[in-house]
């Protein structure tokens, strides 16, 4: 076997289907179908890990749950449940679905060892899908592409939901032993996708996690959801010791960051600096032992303070008017001494480029359109008209470099936006998708 | 200035963390107020229950394949057995251990069979309850699980995947096993297999000759006998016919077995909702040979 064979292997995603059917082996909730490829022993894993009937936190056809955990081969599961019909055997209730993904560690690196960024990535290419007619044999996948190490507009987001102090007691709690619940305040997807943005790239695998399956001995995730049921929070508290976060309600006073690495990650959110994080953790994405994490802890802590000074930040650490950078952090490129993001799924920047000072004025301006379009995007018609009134003057004066960028930024953030507003009953908000809209033909009107 | 203020020194409550709580199925080593045991998650209910009383409950298990109405058959039993007086009597020992009838009844009574249990043991079903009958000198405790049919294919596939199963075969003074007739009769053959696999798995478990399975009673129950009327008559004669290999299997791997028929539905039919899948519904409900296994099983454990 030549080099090139084991490497196109070591690429290759295997697939398995774990549901209710009945096939030729058995009956009821088992591994329907796998690519030929399959370990043994990772399937065995698969069907004891995989929820069954009535596993989903929501009631309904729209409930879904996104899960990882380790394989024994050394590989990941990514999988996603959904209600899939009703159950075969015609005993009522809705067929548990769920499509696992045993991603090898280099596929799983190349997207950052982000499962969620993963998933999307197979989603859009269609290999996550339900069959109403699971084929007995499942193809192996290939999944090109890579993902930034950061989602930038998503902990924006969170950052605006939750708060710095919030962020950090996450992340504290999940880099601690034990087992991490999370209950109301955002989606239990978008907090579990942030914390891991929050993450060194290397830590990432070690969270295992599930956003939307009820509690279970049976699959040991590092980091659950739970309802927004008080009875419940402390059942699950009291018999399991899982430590029960309560994101709707004020971080308690024992959650506080207190660790190196929550507490960088606190200060970072506290001063809007997500892309001085993003842009430390792209140059940080080596293994490393888990000791080191507080003299990494340490050195994105001098970043940001570097970063701080150098955009001109007070000594409360409260950057100044102009050296401060929105939370949705359009523009890393641009704050004086950040070295840009040199993200994986972006083209190589000119390096003249990354040390160019950008004019305070443009800066301004570019902080302005930022405010504008997300607001606009969010619903607010003031915004609307304000953009409509001076966006014709700034495409003229901004540089097509800068205009470029940020319309890139807006429309992954109006995607982001799109992707994470659908309702408890499963609906989009129409409105919301035509302001973003009228928003994106305007941004790129002529681009 | 400060204020002097009482604070209560409850150290006693350390005390009982100190002291494990041993699970009465797997013998794992769990807290005081643990509600499953961390090992093989039974409820640790059955354990405290114990504690408190001289004699030990014995257990006999209720097994079969995935859909093949284990829950029907055992909330059926309890439900038939908690009505009768004087005669065999079931007594629950517990709220958990009604929960099963209850959910089951309720399920039949809207004209639906349960839906199915789930593959997590921690979302099962026990049943611990007092049998009550004239030939017993005392009261018998007995527990008996409601278990995934899949888990247990599972287990016996892959031993040692799922610790409460083996556990509690291994403990268990008697079984129940269920097998599909409807299935049986129309030719389909895993019921058979399963069963198989089963009693092979039975056969394997127990190292000491004199605690082996061979000498332990076991039921075996055709289910579903509401749509095959010959083998409520005669399900003997209808297992050699229908189940040769697994006729065999019993005749050479147990000393005490007896083949039994049982129906819970007089008769069934097949739903078309809009939009769903078509759903099973019983259209009456006429238990039929349900406690029949289960006074043999006593009768063997006495």
């Amino acid at each position: 076997m030549n080099s090139a064979d084991s490497g196109g292997r070591a690429e290759r995603i295997e697939q398995a289907v774990f549901t209710s059917a009945e096939t030729d082996r058995s009956a009821g909730y088992q591994v329907v179908a796998a690519s030929p490829g399959l370990n043994e022993h990772d399937a065995r894993q698969l069907a004891l890990w995989c929820p069954s009937h009535d596993a989903l936190l929501q009631p309904g056809p729209d409930a879904s749950s996104l899960n990882f955990h380790p394989l024994p081969s050394g590989s990941y599961c990514v999988s996603r449940t959904t209600p899939a019909g009703w159950e075969y055997s015609g005993r009522g209730g809705l067929r548990v679905y769920t499509q696992c993904l045993v991603v090898p560690r280099p596929v799983l690196a190349r997207f950052a060892n982000n499962p969620f960024a993963l998933v999307r990535a197979a989603l859009s290419k269609g290999v996550i899908r339900c069959y109403q007619k699971v084929p007995p044999r499942l193809e192996r996948i290939e999944l090109p592409g890579r993902a930034a190490v950061v989602d930038k507009p998503l902990l924006a987001q969170l950052a605006a939901q939750l708060g710095a102090d919030w962020l950090g007691a996450l992340v504290q709690a999940a880099l601690r032993p034990g087992r991490v619940a999370i209950a109301g305040g955002p989606p239990a997807e978008q907090v579990i996708a942030g914390l891991i943005n929050c993450l060194p790239v290397a830590c990432r695998t070690e969270l295992s996690f599930s956003t939307g399956l009820k509690y279970s001995s049976q699959r040991p995730f590092r980091v659950v959801a739970l309802p927004d049921d008080t009875e419940e929070h402390s059942r699950v508290n009291q018999q399991y010791e899982v430590r029960v976060l309560r994101l709707a309600e004020p971080p308690p006073a024992g959650c506080a960051p207190t660790d190196p690495w929550p507490l960088a990650i606190c200060r970072v959110f506290s001063s809007g600096r997500i892309s001085s994080l993003a842009a430390w953790l792209n140059s940080h994405q080596g293994p490393f032992a888990p000791e080191q994490l507080s003299t990494l802890a340490a050195q994105l802590s001098e970043e940001l303070q570097r970063t701080l000074k150098d955009a001109g930040a007070d000594d409360s650490g409260l950057p100044s008017r102009a050296g401060r950078q929105q939370a949705h952090a359009a523009h890393p490129r641009f704050q004086e001494g950040a070295v840009r993001a040199a993200t994986l799924d972006s083209a190589p920047p000119v390096p003249s480029s990354w040390l160019k000072r950008i004019d305070p004025k443009v800066l301004t301006k570019l902080e302005h359109l930022d405010d504008l379009v997300f607001a606009a995007i969010a619903g607010s018609p003031a915004a609307m008209e304000q953009f409509k009134a001076v966006w014709p003057q700034l495409r003229f004066e901004l540089d097509e470099e800068l205009l470029a960028e940020s319309r890139e930024q807006y429309l992954r953030y109006a995607l982001a936006i799109w992707e994470r507003c659908i309702s408890p009953d499963g609906t989009r908000n129409a409105s919301l998708a035509i302001q973003s809209l009228d928003m994106l033909c305007m941004l790129f009107e002529d681009a | 200035m400060n204020k002097a203020v009482i604070v209560p020194l409850e150290s006693y409550r350390l005390a009982e963390y100190a002291v494990p709580i041993v699970c009465y199925i797997c013998q794992g080593e769990n807290l005081h107020d643990s509600e499953f045991c961390r090992y093989c998650f039974a409820p640790m209910a059955l354990a405290h229950q114990v504690n408190g009383q001289k004699v030990q409950p014995r257990m006999v298990a209720v097994v079969g394949a995935s859909g093949v109405g284990k829950t029907v058959y055992l909330g059926m039993l309890m439900d038939m057995l908690s009505r009768q007086a004087g005669r065999l009597q079931l007594l629950a020992r517990g709220a958990f251990s009604i929960t099963l009838q209850q959910s089951t009844l309720a399920s039949l009574a809207r004209g639906e069979f349960p839906e199915k249990t789930p593959n997590e043991p921690d979302r099962w079903n026990w049943v611990h309850c007092q049998i009550r009958w004239p030939r017993l000198r005392h009261p018998m405790e007995l527990i008996m699980p409601d278990m995934a049919g899949e888990a247990i294919l599972h287990e016996v596939d892959h031993p040692h995947s799922y610790r409460v199963i083996r556990a509690l075969l291994k403990k268990c003074e008697g079984a129940m096993v269920l097998i599909d007739g409807l299935k049986l009769r129309q030719g389909a053959i895993d019921q058979d297999y399963f069963t198989m696999k089963l009693i092979s798995y039975l056969g394997e478990l127990q190292e000491d000759p004199k605690e082996s399975w061979s000498n332990r009673p076991v039921a075996m129950v055709f289910t579903k006998a509401d749509q095959c009327d010959a083998w409520m008559a005669d399900p003997a004669s209808c297992a050699r016919n229908h189940a040769p290999r697994l006729w065999q299997q019993c005749r050479e791997r147990f000393r005490k077995y007896r083949f039994f028929a049982a129906r819970v539905a007089g008769y069934c039919a097949w739903r078309e909702m809009p939009g769903q899948r078509r759903v099973q519904v019983p259209l009456r409900i006429e238990p039929h040979g349900v406690v029949e296994p289960f006074e043999w099983l006593l009768e063997q454990l006495v």
